[in-house]
């Protein structure tokens, strides 16, 4: 039943993930067409009555067809699949959510090629919670303050500028964000980060930042992150400690699956539009990127789960509610940053570092904070 | 004493259908990248938790050569990868089962894996794998938790299994998820 047309497509897709692995776009792209066209045959081959058969190729196909960008067609083979009555609910489910991302895109091209003159960035959140143009307050305003602040920190970190542990952004880069809510469209609540020149405080000094750069910069780090190994990002950052902050606020903004599926930041480049995907695949494979200090086996690595009660990051603690009902102190290390942690408070979250014994007791000296997976 | 796993050039069509020849020695290369990281061929030990089921599994392989080392070392997939035909052999050893058949999903791959001689994908299984390269026990088993949450909150109704390999802590856990 699986006839040689599906195993065609199979070889054509697994080629064009390599050709797309190895940077060669325009290839990936024509493998990932023929593969469609493959799969379409093999579909043809399948009785109505296979129907888990069915759903799955059926879904293959649009797939591949989106992933070779050929959003009208997979628009229109969407649309002939929904309206052929023959698939089972859940593809059909998961055939509408597949409609909305392909709308949503094509109406993110359209409006970043007609309006923007300056640097700007398209954020649509998708999935989970997130309605049409519509979304939990809640959700959207913590999405949108983390993405400011890793903006910042790649401002700063373009700049030139000292790690900031603590406090606010450096005074002459507060004006540098205008983030406002976009209009309402199918299938994501979306945000506009305008990028502004920052203050010139200094007639004959020019800004340290420009939003172009920091823009550069944020997309780079994500597209490394997302789509490379962790030595380019080394390359990109090879600071660990700004490379550790970037990680850890990407992590804060990332979605974690089920209030959120999936982040799409967007921006127009001369010729074409630049788009990178946060998905919940990425905390895990953040936290296995994170920098961090050779095993000392005299002080093995140990985490603790809990609520965030409370934290003191000038002294180095913070205190975790634990399901079992105990407070639980541990300490922090003196780069735990302000604005990694600090949305965190009330919160569930898992700390994570290197378990020491200081006068008898045993502690967790607490390297890493991220918040739990959503029940 | 214990029986090793499936050698993983073995690990392809015609037995496994959803494996080509071509895919099974990019696969197998990843896998080779991944455990010269840690570990001394030709042969490493896996602990194998599979379904309530523990056993110790050998896998054999061979040093990858500079090209294979420089290639996957500027990939972010190799670790994926590996875990894809680590997780098969393992499912092949312990359930007798064999990938039938790739899918495409909009933000990658699905695999699917079956018994021998399935025609079609009426009775398939997914299986959702990841894998970790240096992380301790602790990091499996909760990667294993966060797939086998993953697979919960996909649309799909069809079973699952979640499976993750570590590949420093030479450990691979296989679960059910949903009703599989």
């Amino acid at each position: 039943m699986l006839d040689k047309k599906h195993r065609e497509a199979e070889a054509l897709s697994a080629a064009a993930a390599n050709a797309h692995a190895r940077g060669r776009s325009k290839e990936a792209l024509e493998l990932y067409a023929r593969a469609a066209r493959a799969e379409e045959s093999a579909l043809s081959q399948v009785p109505t009555e296979k129907s888990h058969t069915r759903s799955i190729l059926s879904l293959s196909i649009v797939s591949l067809l989106y992933k070779a960008q050929l959003l009208d067609a997979a628009e229109t083979r969407i649309f002939q699949l929904l309206g052929s009555g023959d698939l089972e609910e859940w593809t059909n489910r998961q055939l509408r959510e597949l409609l909305q991302v392909v709308s949503d895109e094509r109406t993110i091209a359209t409006s970043l090629h007609r309006r923007y003159s300056g640097e700007s960035i398209t954020v649509a959140l998708r999935g989970g919670e997130i309605g049409s143009g519509t979304g939990p307050l809640d959700l959207i305003l913590e999405k949108a303050a983390g993405l400011q602040s890793l903006l910042y920190r790649f401002a700063e970190w373009v700049g030139d500028y000292p790690l900031r542990v603590r406090g606010s952004p450096p005074k002459d880069l507060m004006d540098l964000m205008q983030a406002r809510a976009s209009e309402p469209t199918p299938g994501s609540y979306r945000l506009e980060i305008r990028l502004t020149e920052p203050l010139q405080t200094d007639l004959f000094v020019a800004p340290r930042t420009q939003p172009r750069e920091v823009s550069d910069a944020m997309f780079e780090f994500l597209a490394r992150l997302t789509g490379g190994a962790p030595s380019q990002l080394e390359e990109l950052v090879p600071r660990p400690d700004y490379r550790k902050a970037l990680l850890q606020l990407t992590r804060n903004v990332a979605p974690t699956g089920k209030r959120l599926k999936e982040i799409g930041i967007y921006r127009r480049l001369e010729d074409k539009i630049q788009s990178v995907y946060l998905t919940d695949a990425l905390p895990a494979k953040i936290r296995d990127t994170l920098p961090r200090e050779e095993v000392n086996v005299s002080e093995p690595r140990g985490e603790l789960s809990g609520v965030l009660r409370a934290l003191h990051l000038d002294k180095n603690w913070l205190e975790l509610f634990t399901k079992d009902g105990r407070h639980i102190r541990c300490d922090t290390v003196h780069d735990m940053l302000d604005d990694v942690a600090g949305p965190m408070v009330n919160r569930e979250v898992i700390v994570s570092g290197r378990m020491r014994e200081r006068q008898g007791i045993r502690r967790l000296l607490a390297e890493e904070i991220e918040l739990a997976e959503e029940s | 004493m214990t029986e090793d796993l499936p050698e993983l050039s073995t690990i392809r069509h015609p037995r496994h259908p959803g494996v080509s020849a071509a895919l099974c020695e990019a696969l197998s290369e990843a896998t080779r990248v991944c455990l010269a990281r840690h570990h001394e061929p030709p042969r490493t030990e896996f602990s194998v938790e599979c379904l309530g089921n523990s056993s110790t599994r050998g896998l054999l392989w061979e040093s990858p050569d500079d090209t294979a080392m420089r290639a996957w070392n500027n990939r972010d997939d190799a670790t994926r990868d590996a875990a894809y035909i680590v997780s098969i052999a393992a499912v092949e050893k312990e359930l007798g089962l064999v990938a039938i058949s790739r899918a495409e999903t909009r933000s990658g791959v699905d695999y699917y894996v079956g018994r021998p001689g399935a025609v079609d994908l009426e009775e398939a299984i997914r299986l959702e794998v990841s894998g970790v390269d240096h992380g301790d026990l602790s990091s499996v088993r909760r990667r294993l938790r966060e797939k086998e949450q993953q697979a919960l909150r996909g649309d799909s109704p069809l079973p699952a299994y979640a499976s993750v390999v570590g590949f420093r802590e030479k450990r691979i856990l296989v679960s059910p998820v949903g009703r599989t």
